[in-house]
């Protein structure tokens, strides 16, 4: 290959990654300065594609000459790296752990793994779309993300009574779905409710204690949002009752059947062991944040400077 | 100090420096036409050496910005885009001149 041929190829690979209107334009111009450089450099004698291949390694390699050409804007930003990857890391690991511990896995493992590899490049997607919004809107509305002093104890009311409402209607619509399902039809309960029974064991000695956890998060957010503020003892008893729900969604695992058909029971067991994990790694969150000693007040004048 | 010198980051900080004032030395060289590799040797021969990965690229962006303003020509030798300053550019230029004076008044006097 001669050294004009090797400049060509380069100069082709850098404008492969130009806008297309600045393609021709930036080629002929970046052809016509390397093969002057070329020919500096080999002075009297003929440029050989050795010496060619040597210049352009210095000139850099083509993706990051072409960015030097027009610096393109990060998908996500760089401040978001670390974000991105625990969450991504944390997610995969719960949707892995949540797939073996699926009933299903043991009896058909191939399809779990594809299963688990499927939900993991869809999880790694929904979060790219997820933080490449955020980073777009943080360049288009940077008021929105502006920084505003935060009180970490400062309940918001609207949160509090809407999580409220959020846990009477899960109790209510677990704790008689046949009720609420003769409410929407206006009296018969519907044939395919038979599907969705409970256990007699699971509804008369399991299924009670978590209506009654929520019960007990219902009460805690009713009077969080009363308060209008986080204390010392309510962040406890949050703390306990989301450790307190994931043993209890652990348990129902573990335990017999929560479904009278079969079917009904793999794919709800299938569904509550991811919902479990995550909530216990919430609860443990959660306490961590309790035992971590509150950070020092700033004091005025103070620095961290070595003197 | 010679602790100093084996320092990795010492290179970076230097090229962090050189970069700072890029934009000011080349577009001071601009007042007359000269192309991408002629603007090199100029500087290069003035004290600026600038690696021409940095500086070809720089003199487009800089284009886009409207600082500079280019023009083909064929004259002796093969056809090659010639840059200077534009309106914009020479305001911009006297702009970073007095900044430029300013800071090496400060940092004399910080380094003194």
């Amino acid at each position: 290959m001669d050294a004009q041929t090797v400049i060509d190829s380069y100069v082709r690979d850098v404008t492969q990654l130009l806008r297309r209107r600045d393609r021709a334009d930036v080629g002929l111009e970046l052809r016509a300065l390397l093969t002057e450089e070329l020919a500096a450099r080999a002075a009297c004698a003929p440029a050989d594609e050795a010496m060619a291949i040597e210049l352009l390694r210095g000139f850099g390699a083509p993706s990051e000459v072409a960015a030097r050409y027009r610096p393109a804007t990060p998908l996500l930003d760089a401040a978001d790296t670390r974000p991105f990857l625990m969450v991504a890391i944390l997610g995969a690991l719960v949707i892995v752990v949540g797939v073996l511990l699926a009933p299903a896995a043991v009896a058909h493992p191939h399809q779990a793994t594809n299963a688990a590899i499927g939900a993991i490049l869809g999880w790694l997607g929904f979060l790219v779309v997820i933080f490449a919004a955020r980073s777009w809107a943080r360049r288009h509305w940077p008021s929105l993300v502006a920084w505003r002093p935060r009180d970490p104890n400062k309940a918001s009311r609207t949160r509090s009574v809407a999580l409220v409402a959020v846990i009477v209607l899960g109790v209510v619509c677990y704790g008689s779905p046949t009720w609420v399902a003769a409410q929407f039809t206006g009296g018969p309960v519907p044939a395919w409710m038979a599907s969705v029974a409970y256990a007699p064991d699971f509804q008369a000695t399991r299924l009670p204690w978590l209506l009654a956890l929520w019960v007990g998060q219902g009460v805690l957010m009713a009077w969080v949002a009363f308060e209008g503020r986080w204390g010392p003892i309510t962040r406890r008893v949050e703390a306990g009752l989301a450790l307190a729900v994931s043993l209890a969604l652990i348990w129902f695992l573990a335990a017999g059947p929560m479904f009278q058909a079969t079917a009904t029971d793999h794919t709800a067991k299938a569904w509550l062991a991811p919902i479990a994990i995550v909530m216990l790694l919430y609860a443990g969150w959660k306490i961590t944040m309790l035992t971590r000693p509150p950070a020092p007040p700033i004091q005025p004048g103070a620095s961290n400077l070595a003197t | 100090m010679g602790q100093l010198a084996e320092t990795p980051a010492l290179p970076k900080l230097d090229l962090e420096l050189r970069r700072g004032v890029l934009v000011i030395a080349v577009l001071s060289q601009l007042s007359a036409p000269q192309y991408g590799y002629s603007l090199r040797q100029a500087l290069a021969a003035k004290g600026m050496p600038i690696e021409e990965g940095t500086l070809y690229p720089l003199l487009r962006r800089l284009e886009g910005q409207g600082l500079l303003q280019s023009e083909w020509r064929i004259e002796d030798g093969p056809p090659r885009r010639y840059y200077r300053l534009s309106e914009a550019g020479v305001a911009a230029l006297r702009r970073l001149t007095g900044e430029w004076r300013d800071l090496i008044s400060t940092m004399n006097g910080l380094l003194a």
